[in-house]
């Protein structure tokens, strides 16, 4: 077959109705990459022998040095069928569950999806997940069985037990398929949806006869369907070929006697047709070649017509001689091609459901879209190229290319003239460069590879946005909205219908207008230029790398609605620190973190609390290839990675609720200032959980507030916008006071009796979860509901209340335990003495700073008098597992010290979804260690749920109990104090741990006496 | 154990020590210690005698293996228990630092000037804290060389100036509310030198204006306000410090 031109993709391209858009799909190692190496050499791009080795579409020089796939990537194939010319768009993907959004971006654009099953390892975790992909997906699957090679020359099976084997495969993925079936039923059956009583499912399963299965070795490079053995059988065994190819699987066999086909094989003992007429053949065919028996090898050569070389029959390799003989009379390329060719629908044959489900999302129905989205649909069906018809493209993924395999030389069949020119021309050139060198000009770069248009270095990355096209023309040029993920049709068409000014939908509403730049046709490892495109085709556009972030919608109506994002299987869970290893690299490490940010449609980057930058990725071989890809390609600096800081909290211990325990005498603590007739007396008492709870809700709220309330105080010039602010979060504060009021009642201690009223403040940074209560008797003005400054006579307080505020607020912004803030904790104020007069008189003054760090350590006393305690941050995880690993789950879960909240079935399924908490801490790797330790059938989801207290008190010493108790005791850790330890240890500050454990057991370090 | 076994030497030889002096009543008294221990010791973290010293004798010189004299004892001690006097030299006497324990230490001082520097300064691009790991990478590029002897928190000042070569850096700001009834015209003249005005009302002399300053400049700026208005001006802080918070997606 000839190597596609660009003149001839061109009208391929131009015809929707021959075009087929496939993806390949499997678990990991199932042999997507070699199928896809043996439809690329079937287009002549590599050579037949190379299929299987080569990888071509695993580009990336850790692709292939690991062995598999971490991206998806595409090209475009043509093949005759039926006296037709197709060209199919063939997108490869990766199998790892790690990148399985990169599945997910390729099964959007697509209509069909190969199902690469390996027949020994039948269905692995990931194939399920991507029958689940494609089938909520709504494209046709086409399942290949592979590695069919393995069982006649590996596991040696005889011919029967290989075809139980296959018939058993199939059924496996006939299961998941039934499954994903029943519960799309049950799901809808839930929602009330009129259903048809018996619905029709035959459609949607693998049945060998129908054609919709291809059992193959994409390794030797062959396959074939039924039809292939129906067709070659029929006349030879006098049954039309009709009915041959229903009966060829299943339980029939061909009785020789009565020259007919019968059923009821097994009973009787007899071989099953497709034993008896493919696979015996098949292994006579392996044993012939791997035996090197001359005779046969002639026998099958002739009669299956098909030409081997002398030379190729007497080489040593029986492996390489199966795979020339084999790929020439059943190719694989071929066949996989006429089957997507027959079965899979052309982009013209887009149902009205997957429209549909393209078009609305947030579960809206189709029917409450705008008028002029709804009108959009007969488009999406027809794929005209016709002018007029609105252009809608969608934007699956961004790629970044590096600028070498971007070319704008047309590929082209060269004839013997033409080559014997260019040989020359490069002849020459290379002539005039020896000469150029002797007469010690500089070295010019001869910029073929260089892409004029990008204007940049051979070795600058260039972004592609990958996807396609679903109706309209696009022309190089064209100036089009780029619409985001969140634009919603409506608000646009809004603005238009009142004329409002362009400009000012473009700032809000996630939509851009830009022009397109180079169209590209994939070619696998290459990018070739083409002016335009038409619809159903799958394409790289360049110079969107600004307007498109992961992926986007384009059209020229803004009557199009964004199209539902990507279904999320996979979430970035593994979180990551990362820093430049060198500083100076500062300014590439963030861009090219953006471009990260861009590329990866798994991967997310931010700035945390603390300023680090974290990166989300999916999992630990994602990570390395996040890695990789910044190191190498978008920043090109080397970076660290470690985990990432985990913030604590500290509180009091919150045991006793009675009154009388929080007004124990020992815990009021007294402090003063030296010199001075100032000194407070406080005390510390844990709040209850409800009053945390609305704190932690309202923190921006009380943020805000504490501004305004500044502001009014100081009566400063304030605009008008500030007052009406101020009003709206006056309501909202009278709502806080009371719901605060109800906490505190509801804790049914008389202790927080009129607690709201004497509210101070709140800390840390004016906004936490802890208060300051004002139980002093002559500062009863200072609460932070009423502006106490310009009621209050009392000058002392209107000088020192901020100080004295302060000071509460350096106390909770680093608690006693690792100078982390406090949580839930209150300080009740209940004696402040400041006798300015009396110290002005001794000739003293009392500064702001003193008062402020007195209180400070007044608080930070009082909170080590009652036992402080750990809070720890808490993720709550969402686990979907199967039944048979549950136990292992469990397990996991225990060792990272979770608990278990909630267990419960899917209904229609066997998968369990537990949901547990854990602490941030234990969860680093913990995603990873589940998968393995499930074998991939569990998938944690983890979101930050809120904070636990760790009632485990920090300072106490398992080790000296231990010895007083039973020997057999085993040694704990102090989980407390080891991550106090820890903390500290980052920080700096001083650990109780002993330096060296024993004396003696030191290196002797004294010279030889 | 050892009284029961007899062994044939008559010389022990110690290894691994660390000696602790102390002088009094003219004579120079030595303990022999293990090394890495006396510090835990002293800071009651190593609670096992026999773990810090490696005899219970007291020495005129530990190298030599000259035992005190008991006269010289009961002079210096007032008594002559071994026991007593090597815990008194423990906890007073002058320290030979080992190997570990100088290690531990600097590390920990290095490690707290890197966190007092993150949480007073921020990135003067972004008003974010930096992380401790950068600034600790930081200060190594300045080339700054850590004194044992002086406090974390000066030393950490000291290096917020040089690190301003190396790290788009600043002091986090402090957000601070002046009012004063006189003495406005001083207060307002000191303040445009040294801080971001936010927002000012200036009057015959009276001042109330809200600001950004360093926190460095607080002790002066809060003298000035009490010295110029007679006490009768006030000095307010509404923020500690100003900065960006939350998440950001990098986009």
């Amino acid at each position: 077959m000839p190597v596609l031109t660009t003149s001839r993709l061109h009208e391929l391209q131009s015809n929707a109705n021959n075009i087929r858009n496939i993806c390949i799909v499997a678990h990991v190692d199932h042999g997507k990459t070699t199928l896809a190496d043996n439809l690329v050499a079937s287009n002549g791009i590599i050579s037949q022998k190379l299929a299987g080795q080569l990888r071509y579409m695993d580009s990336r020089k850790d692709e292939q040095e690991r062995g598999i796939t971490m991206k998806s990537s595409s090209i475009s194939l043509s093949h005759t069928f039926k006296e037709q010319e197709y060209l199919v768009n063939l997108v490869d993907t990766p199998g790892h569950v790690d990148f399985t959004s990169e599945v997910s971006t390729a099964v959007r654009i697509c209509d069909g999806a190969l199902v690469v099953v390996d027949v020994v390892e039948g269905v692995a975790p990931q194939t399920k997940a991507v029958l689940k992909q494609v089938w909520n997906e709504g494209i046709k699957p086409i399942l290949v069985v592979n590695k069919i090679d393995r069982l006649i020359s590996e596991l040696k099976m005889t011919p029967g037990d290989a075809y139980k084997r296959i018939v058993r495969v199939i059924e496996q993925v006939n299961a998941v398929i039934g499954e994903l079936f029943s519960s799309e039923i049950m799901e809808k059956a839930e929602k009330n949806v009129h259903t048809d009583e018996d619905i029709d499912d035959s459609e949607v399963y693998f049945i060998p006869s129908v054609g919709n299965v291809v059992l193959a070795s994409a390794y030797d490079g062959w396959g074939f369907t039924l039809s292939d053995f129906a067709l070659l059988y029929a006349k030879k065994l006098g049954v039309s070929y009709k009915d041959l190819l229903e009966k060829l699987w299943g339980d029939f066999y061909y009785s020789a006697k009565s020259k007919c086909i019968m059923d009821q094989a097994e009973q009787l003992g007899r071989k099953p047709l497709f034993v008896q007429l493919v696979l015996e053949n098949l292994y006579s065919v392996y044993n012939a070649f791997l035996k090197k028996d001359k005779n046969i090898i002639e026998k099958i050569t002739s009669m299956t017509k098909v030409h081997i070389k002398p030379q190729e029959l007497n080489r040593s390799d029986s492996k390489m001689l199966i795979q020339s003989f084999m790929s020439k009379w059943l190719p694989m390329g071929g066949c996989i091609l006429d089957c997507v060719c027959d079965l899979v629908p052309s982009p013209c044959g887009l149902s009205d459901k997957r429209v549909e489900r393209l078009l609305s999302k947030f579960d809206k129905p189709f029917s409450s879209l705008p008028p002029e989205t709804q009108a959009l649909k007969p488009f999406f069906v027809s794929c005209d190229s016709k002018e007029g018809t609105p252009v809608i493209i969608f934007i699956s993924k961004m790629i970044s290319v590096p600028g070498q395999y971007v070319t704008r030389i047309n590929r082209q069949t060269l004839t013997a003239e033409e080559m014997d020119r260019k040989h020359r021309e490069a002849k020459d050139k290379y002539l005039q460069k020896m000469e150029r060198l002797k007469l010690g000009e500089e070295e010019v770069d001869i910029g073929e590879a260089i892409s004029e248009d990008h204007n940049t270095r051979s070795s600058q990355e260039i972004m592609i946005a990958v996807g396609r096209i679903f109706s309209g023309t696009v022309t190089e040029g064209d100036e089009l909205y780029i619409l985001g993920p969140k634009y919603d049709p409506e608000l646009g068409l809004k603005d238009k219908r009142q004329e409002v000014e362009v400009g000012d939908i473009f700032s809000q509403k996630a939509i851009t207008r830009s022009r397109i730049g180079k169209i590209y046709a994939l070619m696998g490892r290459e990018m070739e230029s083409i002016g335009k495109v038409y619809p159903g085709n799958i394409i790289g556009i360049g110079g969107l790398q600004d307007t498109i972030i992961k992926s986007a919608t384009i059209s020229d109506s803004l009557a199009c609605p964004a199209f539902t994002e990507l279904i999320g299987s996979s979430m970035p869970i593994l979180q990551t620190a990362i820093q430049p290893k060198e500083l100076t690299h500062m300014s590439q490490f963030v861009k090219g973190l953006k471009l990260l940010n861009q590329a990866d449609p798994c991967a997310r980057v931010y700035i945390d609390d603390s300023g680090e930058y974290i990166l989300s990725t999916a999992g630990e071989i994602h990570l390395q290839k996040c890695i990789n890809d910044l190191e190498e390609h978008y920043a090109g600096i080397k970076v660290l990675c470690s985990d990432p800081i985990v913030p604590f909290r500290e509180t009091v211990v919150a045991d006793d609720l009675k009154k009388g325990a929080y007004a124990k005498p020992e815990y009021l603590v007294e402090g003063s200032v030296v010199g001075c007739h100032c000194s407070v007396k406080i005390r510390a008492a844990p709040l209850p959980g409800t009053v945390v709870g609305i704190l932690d809700e309202n923190s921006e709220l009380i943020r805000v507030a504490s501004d305004v309330v500044n502001a009014k105080i100081s009566g400063a010039n304030k605009n008008r916008d500030d007052i009406r602010n101020g009003t709206d979060i006056f309501t909202n504060l009278n709502r806080l006071k009371g719901k605060l009021e109800i906490a505190f009642k509801e804790s049914g201690c008389t202790f927080w009796e009129n607690a709201v009223n004497e509210i101070w403040s709140f800390g840390p940074r004016n906004c936490g979860p802890n208060i300051l209560l004002n139980r002093t008797r002559n500062f009863r003005n200072a609460s932070f509901w009423g502006d106490y400054a310009e009621e209050s006579e009392n000058f002392d307080l209107k000088r020192y209340g901020y100080s004295f505020v302060s000071g509460f607020q350096y106390a909770t912004a680093a608690g006693p335990l690792c100078e982390e803030p406090l949580h839930g904790v209150c300080f009740i104020v209940e004696e402040w003495i400041a006798d300015t007069e009396r110290d002005v008189v001794s000739g003293v003054f009392l500064s702001g700073g003193q008062v402020m760090s007195m209180v400070k350590d007044t608080c930070r006393r009082a909170m080590q008098a009652r036992s402080p305690r750990l809070v720890l941050p808490m993720y709550q995880c969402d686990v979907f597992v199967n039944a048979d690993v549950l136990g292992r789950v469990y397990a996991v879960i225990g060792r990272r010290h979770g608990r278990v909240l909630l267990e419960d079935i899917q209904e229609g399924s066997t998968t369990f979804l537990v949901r547990s908490a854990i602490p941030v801490i234990e969860s680093f790797h913990f995603a990873s260690e589940i998968r393995t330790e499930a074998s991939g059938l569990a998938i944690p989801q983890l979101i930050f749920s809120h904070w636990e207290t760790l009632d485990l008190d920090p300072f106490w010493d398992p080790l000296e109990n231990v010895e007083e108790e039973d020997e057999d005791i085993e040694i704990t850790v102090n989980r407390a104090q080891a991550y106090i330890n820890q903390v500290r240890r980052r920080k700096g500050l001083p650990v109780r741990e002993r330096i060296v454990a024993h004396a003696e057991k030191q290196r002797t370090l004294s010279k030889n006496k | 154990m050892s009284s029961k076994i007899f062994t044939p030497t008559n010389q022990i030889r110690l290894t691994n020590v660390a000696v602790v002096r102390m002088k009094k009543a003219g004579k120079r008294f030595e303990i022999a210690c293990y090394r890495n221990k006396v510090v835990s010791w002293r800071e009651k973290l190593e609670k096992d005698i026999d773990e810090v010293l490696q005899t219970h004798t007291v020495f005129l010189n530990v190298s030599k293996g000259q035992v005190a004299k008991k006269e010289d004892l009961v002079t210096a001690f007032g008594h002559d228990d071994h026991a007593e006097i090597c815990k008194k030299i423990l906890a007073e006497g002058e320290l030979q630092i080992s190997d570990k324990e100088r290690q531990v230490h600097l590390e920990s001082l290095k490690k707290e000037i890197a966190t007092i520097v993150a949480d007073k300064c921020l990135n003067s691009d972004t008003k974010r804290p930096y992380p401790i790991s950068i600034i600790e990478k930081a200060i190594k590029e300045t080339g700054y060389s850590l004194k044992p002897n002086r406090n974390a928190k000066q030393q950490a000042l000291e290096v917020i100036k040089l690190l301003k070569d190396v790290l788009p850096i600043q002091r986090a700001q402090m957000r601070i509310r002046v009012v004063t009834p006189s003495g406005g015209k001083l207060i307002k003249n000191r303040l445009s030198q040294i801080s971001v005005t936010e927002s000012e009302e200036y009057d015959d002399d009276k001042i109330t204006a809200v600001f950004l300053i360093d926190p460095g400049y607080f002790k002066e700026l809060e003298e000035l306000v009490r010295q110029e208005s007679r006490g009768h001006g006030n000095l307010e802080i509404l923020n500690i410090k100003e900065m960006t918070v939350g998440e950001e997606i990098l986009e």
